[in-house]
């Protein structure tokens, strides 16, 4: 039903703004010879902004030829700009004693070939590119009697510089995440990755924020169907703005309406590297520090950069206490719940005696303690990431004390609810992309595990596997390599084998080239004199 | 016109078919009334369940890539084959009805005295509709998952029981008079077995259909393999109790004891099994409704889930009228009623199919 109402509601939309970008781009305006039409149209345009510059000016050697150069204060590098622009226009052109001024087109070519000092240079003809690259950051030139503009990409704005990521964490390898600078990030990526094949392609989204975004995968190991696919997707969003990757995974997903995110995230490049090198695409969103990648299984929530640069068994290790700690944070409060209202004869008589009177005067039936308990912690939480630092410690002080403390010797909440909830709260921790699922699913068992016990707990599990079992992202099933199986894919699931025994790219990914590495890749103790191999 | 677009694996059979012949077999053990040769009396009745795939599989071989409701049209004609096919449904949704009661039952006894039936029934079943809602894909991928869990499970509950079995229950052996033992093992062969001849109407999805019977028989294998060691098991257990006691497997995991920590953890190993009802279910459900939605000639059989779902339930309820006539039901009269949907269609099709030589044109002769 819900979903029904918002198809409908998001088709309209859809409707709407096709409507409306019909209107937009119906006819591309040519620049024409007369520099003040031109101008006066550029003005009409932008409006009466502050922050838009129009320097008028003489260039040619003898002063006679009108022209203009236009930029956004702000947006591009004023050193560039005066030295590298108008600089060599103003001074340098009148230097040359060839009189090339008679002819005006020939003028351009002759500033676009000898005069600017800088790298990339665009000649446009029509008013509707000069305007948006003015707007994205370019300078433009225009002269009089040429009907063509000279787009330069002059960039230079305040940004980040690049810090340490701070969400994905790791004690070994590289430290650096994204910033919001889409070319800083794809610089990055292309500083991992020298192959000639990666290809970056760039679209705009966005009917007003025109949003930079760009695909980055590599050619030769991409399935190309998947870019396709991707590419179709991107373009067929029509939003107002893109303000974030966020908005971007919410308009390209195959179930918009699941729980689970099918669209993977990462704010390192590293990480991002990695899945592209698997056969993934990654998404840059200018202004966004996180890059999406595509497709994304269920199995990448628990896989951590660090994986890979530790020593496999204690990688793998460490995979087992995440999956267990996603499973604690989902069903330890369910289970409690169950155990106490339903199921008393599994816990040990000592256990039961202890956790009986610990819970004697307690009002609350034991399933809504639970719920209760658990939308306090999650109150607490948001409160503590919202509010301003320097509160920090009030919440913490009133939240551990106050609550946790004083709610069990009042008697309002059993001590053992408490332990068990600590506990919840401490493995939701552990994998921290699969935190807000963690909490929304672990409500959803405890309340009908307060309904109807173990039984309960197991029929929602098993609707939950069945739902899993039928997300696709990107039309890769969720929960492959487990399910449908593919043994070899198995190295980097449960285990994380060694480095030198994962030879092939996940084959649910459907790589086009799947071989990663020769498969004699284990090293060997050299030879000794004798001719055995010996080891260590 | 497709109604299914999905595509299984045959591993992924394999899994389908050992959780659906664990289905209600680990609630209610076969091989009953043979007493303590119940072991040797499921290994008969795995053998018959073996012929009798082999038939279901050789049709389906022939016929690759359609449902019994198919094949039984272009056997008999339009009009017989649309009432062979009525008949073969109704086997396939009485059977579900019957494997729910079993589990409501079981649950309303031993688990939730307190809970009414209608409740536990009416969650597996909604859980079973919206797997078959997403198609047989969804529902293989599951058993992928749900099976491995299911048979580790069974396995720390032997290794768990080890300590109290009597191996000298289990003599003398071969004491049951054969016409017992017999009917015995053909009652292991009726239930669970020969049941899967339910998959008629999942085999036309499988990949690779050449490599379908093995799967088939791999999973009845592996299956009936595991429920031999529980028959033997429970009888080296629980001794003469075996015979008297409802679900002797329930009762032999509330003997395990571990450090007197872990006791009486009957409920987890109970309540895992609900798994495997739902796959016994949903592919019983799912054979109903697309062959209905194959007789009649339906653009989708999502649509009648929802109605074939609540007349499922209803049968439950109504069908019998104790746990104790479930039973009786299950061990005189179903070895018989089942006979022919179980050996009589798929044998008496192939037999025509052969005469007819049919199909004319393409697929291979087994």
């Amino acid at each position: 039903m819900l979903g029904l109402l918002l198809k409908k509601l998001h088709f309209q939309r859809k409707n709407q703004n096709s409507k409306k970008a019909s209107v937009q781009h119906s006819s591309p305006i040519c620049l024409s010879k007369n520099l003040d039409e031109n101008l006066q149209l550029l003005k009409e345009a932008l409006g009466q902004s502050s922050d838009v510059i129009i320097r008028d000016m003489k260039i040619s050697s003898n002063s006679n030829v009108d022209a203009a150069i236009i930029y956004i204060d702000g947006l591009v590098d004023r050193n560039l700009v005066n030295h590298d622009i108008l600089q060599p226009l103003m001074l340098n052109l009148q230097l040359i004693k060839e009189n090339v001024s008679q002819n005006h087109s020939s003028l351009i070519d002759f500033i676009k070939s000898s005069v600017l000092t800088v790298g990339q240079i665009i000649v446009a003809d029509d008013i509707d590119r000069v305007i948006s690259d003015v707007l994205a950051g370019h300078t433009a030139i225009l002269v009089e009697g040429v009907t063509q503009a000279l787009l330069i990409d002059a960039k230079g704005w305040k940004s980040r510089s690049l810090e340490e990521a701070k969400n994905e964490l790791a004690i070994r390898g590289p430290r650096i995440g994204f910033n919001e600078t889409l070319r800083t990030n794809t610089a990055l990526l292309r500083r991992i990755i020298r192959d000639p094949r990666l290809t970056i392609e760039s679209l705009q989204i966005g009917e007003r924020s025109k949003t930079e975004i760009a695909i980055v995968y590599i050619k030769g190991i991409i399935k190309d169907s998947l870019i396709d696919e991707i590419e179709q997707r991107l373009k067929r969003i029509s939003a107002d703005a893109i303000l974030d990757v966020g908005y971007i995974e919410q308009y390209i997903e195959d179930n918009p309406l699941s729980v689970f995110s099918t669209i993977g995230n990462s704010e390192r490049p590293d990480v991002t590297a990695a899945r592209v090198l698997e056969g993934r695409a990654a998404i840059l969103v200018d202004g966004s520090p996180f890059a999406l990648t595509v497709p994304m299984l269920f199995i990448e929530g628990f896989q951590s950069p660090e994986d890979y640069y530790a020593r496999p068994h204690y990688a793998s290790f460490l995979r087992w206490i995440r999956f267990l700690a996603f499973a604690l944070s989902v069903y330890l409060p369910a289970i409690y719940v169950a155990l106490m209202s339903f199921h008393q004869e599994l816990l040990p008589s000592p256990l039961l005696i202890t956790v009986a009177a610990a819970k004697e005067g307690i009002p609350l039936p034991v399933g809504i303690e639970a719920i209760f308990m658990i939308i306090l912690f999650e109150i607490l939480r948001e409160a503590g990431l919202r509010m301003p630092r320097t509160l920090g410690q009030a919440v913490s002080i009133v939240g551990a004390l106050v609550i946790g403390q004083s709610a069990v010797s009042a008697g309002l909440v059993g001590a053992p609810m408490v332990v068990v909830l600590a506990t919840t709260a401490i493995a939701s921790f552990v994998a921290p992309s699969q935190a807000d699922l963690g909490a929304l699913l672990r409500i959803l068992v405890v309340i009908v595990a307060g309904f109807l016990g173990l039984f309960g707990v197991v029929i929602i599990s098993v609707e939950i596997l069945s739902y899993l079992a039928s997300l696709r992202s990107l039309g890769v099933p969720y929960l492959s390599p487990v399910t449908p199986l593919d043994i070899r894919s198995l190295k980097d699931t449960f285990i994380r084998a060694p480095l030198w025994a994962m030879d092939s790219r996940p084959a649910s990914l459907d790589p086009n080239d799947t071989r990663r590495q020769s498969p004699d890749q284990m090293p060997q103790a050299p030879k000794t004199k004798s001719g055995k191999r010996e080891r260590q | 016109m497709l109604l299914e677009k999905g595509k299984i694996s045959n591993f992924q059979l394999s899994a389908l078919i050992i959780g659906f012949v664990f289905g209600s077999s680990v609630i209610i053990s076969p091989g009953g009334g043979a007493g303590h040769d119940a072991w040797i009396a499921v290994a008969l009745g795995l053998m018959e369940g073996l012929l009798i795939a082999w038939i279901f599989t050789a049709l389906s071989k022939q016929f690759k890539g359609k449902t019994i409701i198919e094949i039984s049209s272009l056997v008999y004609g339009k009009i017989p084959g649309k009432c062979i096919s009525v008949l073969f449904i109704w086997y396939l949704f009485h059977l579900g009805a019957m494997v729910l009661n079993n589990y409501v039952r079981f649950f309303k006894l031993e688990v939730y005295p307190a809970t009414p039936k209608i409740v536990i029934l009416l969650l597996i079943m909604l859980i079973c509709a919206s797997t078959v809602g997403r198609g047989i894909e969804v529902l293989a991928r599951c058993s992928v998952i749900l099976v491995p869990l299911t048979v580790l499970i069974a396995f720390t509950d032997i290794l768990l029981v080890i300590p109290h079995m009597d191996l000298n229950n289990l003599k003398p052996v071969l004491d049951v008079p054969i016409g017992i033992l017999l009917w015995a093992a053909h009652g292991a062969a009726s239930f669970p077995f020969a049941e899967t001849i339910a998959f008629l109407m999942v085999l036309a999805f499988v990949d690779k259909p050449e490599k379908g019977p093995s799967a088939v028989s791999g999973g009845l294998l592996i299956a009936g393999f595991i429920l031999i060691i529980v028959a033997a098991r429970n009888t080296a257990v629980l001794g003469q109790m075996d015979e008297i006691v409802n679900y002797p497997s329930f009762l032999n995991a509330q003997v395990i004891d571990i450090g007197d920590m872990l006791t009486r953890f009957e409920v987890v190993v109970a309540i895992n099994l609900i798994a495997m009802g739902f796959i016994k279910v949903a592919v019983l459900f799912y054979g109903t409704v697309l062959g209905l939605a194959q007789v009649f000639n339906l653009r989708s059989y999502r649509t009648i889930i929802l109605p074939v779902g609540i007349l499922m339930a209803i049968l439950t309820c109504t069908n019998v009228g104790s746990t104790l006539e479930m039973f009786d039901f299950a061990k005189n009269a179903y070895p018989i009623y089942a006979v022919p949907f179980q050996i009589g269609i798929p044998l008496v099709t192939l037999i025509v199919a052969k005469l007819r030589k049919l199909p004319q044109t393409g697929g291979d002769k087994v």
